[in-house]
């Protein structure tokens, strides 16, 4: 027969929970390549973001509206997504760790009640959106290049598409459990 | 004066071993998991010490870090781990030893694991031995409501453990 107390002093007295010095430098290792991704991640936003601005310059000079169209629709609703990603990661990154438990937990449900709105609003609108400017520029791919790389275009969009889809799906499908769980009552 | 590094490194070694004991409870024991997790608390300590004023103490700002970090990364885990539990339960109830662990500390871990995320948090902290105004500090619930919830939790954690 245990009572609490027996189980309280078993538990405060279980092995392998000890520091190490080993452990400390292991985590200072992970603290400190943490603060590098981070730094690497703003690097490579940037650069992205170049990227992006000089294409649409380079491409502003093209007198055909179709191009412009498809092309401004199609980049138009990536950086919609991104940016929108990029909003989101900063709000749970702005979730106070060190709040009580019920107000992280009723912070968490908000974050993951925002991502709802975005996963079953922005991403559907931005993905139809992207299809949409894509659909407008085939015909120029088909005039303008080889029949081999007009398919080969056509189908590895198709692919790329499908495969984008999972990836979100699969995301959409966790977050959405994680917001079930969070609102249980406990 | 004292660094961050080194003042880190101070809170790291003090509060190492509960941070471990909670995170274990939250993952009935898996201890690579748990290592996962504690190491997941100390980076976000890490990341807001600065922002840390002593309005609570260090070790109770550190308690409340580990449960809501606890709470948010184990969802992706809780299916598998309520499976865990079950086929823990079934071999320790038949009297062979799984792990090196104690039958008692795996039946324990076993009992917690049916209890909810807060419940779970709530007597995770009451089997630190921390007074009960500063589990409902950490936990953001009354005083008294603490109180009623850990002595109906004890009740059926006992009971758990003993098979009754």
């Amino acid at each position: 027969m245990n009572n609490f107390e027996e189980l309280q002093n078993k538990w405060q007295n279980q092995s392998g929970t000890s520091a190490t010095d080993n452990g400390f430098e292991t985590l200072l290792h992970s603290v400190k390549s943490i603060e590098n991704k981070q730094r690497i991640g703003n690097i490579v936003l940037t650069i992205t973001i170049i990227i992006l601005a000089s294409f649409l310059i380079y491409v502003s000079g093209y007198k055909s509206n179709t191009f412009l169209l498809g092309i401004s629709l199609m980049i138009g609703s990536l950086v919609v997504r991104i940016a929108i990603e990029l909003y989101s990661l900063k709000k749970l990154r702005s979730i106070n760790f060190s709040k009580d438990s019920s107000t992280f937990k009723s912070d968490l449900t908000n974050y993951y009640s925002f991502r709802k709105y975005i996963h079953y609003l922005v991403t559907p609108l931005a993905l139809m959106i992207y299809a949409i400017g894509f659909v407008i520029l085939l015909p120029l791919f088909k005039a303008t290049l080889s029949h081999g790389f007009y398919l080969y275009i056509l189908f590895s969009s198709i692919v790329f598409l499908l495969i984008f889809c999972v990836f979100i799906y699969k995301q959409i499908k966790s977050e959405l459990s994680k917001l079930k769980q969070l609102q249980v009552q406990d | 004066m004292v660094s961050k590094e080194n003042k880190y490194k101070n809170i790291y070694q003090e509060n190492y071993p509960k941070v471990m004991r909670l995170c274990m409870g939250y993952t009935v024991g898996d201890e690579a998991l748990a290592k996962d997790l504690a190491q997941e608390t100390f980076i976000k300590v890490w990341q807001n010490l600065d922002g840390f004023r002593n309005e609570s103490g260090i070790g109770t700002w550190i308690y409340r870090i580990c449960v809501n970090t606890c709470l948010a990364e184990i969802r992706k885990q809780r299916k598998k781990d309520r499976n865990l539990s079950i086929d823990t339960f079934q071999v320790s109830d038949s009297n062979e030893d799984p792990t090196e662990k104690e039958d008692m500390l795996v039946q324990l871990y076993g009992c917690i694991n049916k209890l909810s995320s807060t419940n779970k948090a709530i007597i995770l902290l009451e089997l630190e031995g921390l007074p009960q105004l500063e589990i409902s500090e950490i936990m953001g619930i009354k005083h008294e409501a603490i109180r009623t919830r850990i002595h109906r939790i004890k009740q059926q954690l006992t009971k758990c453990v003993n098979n009754e």
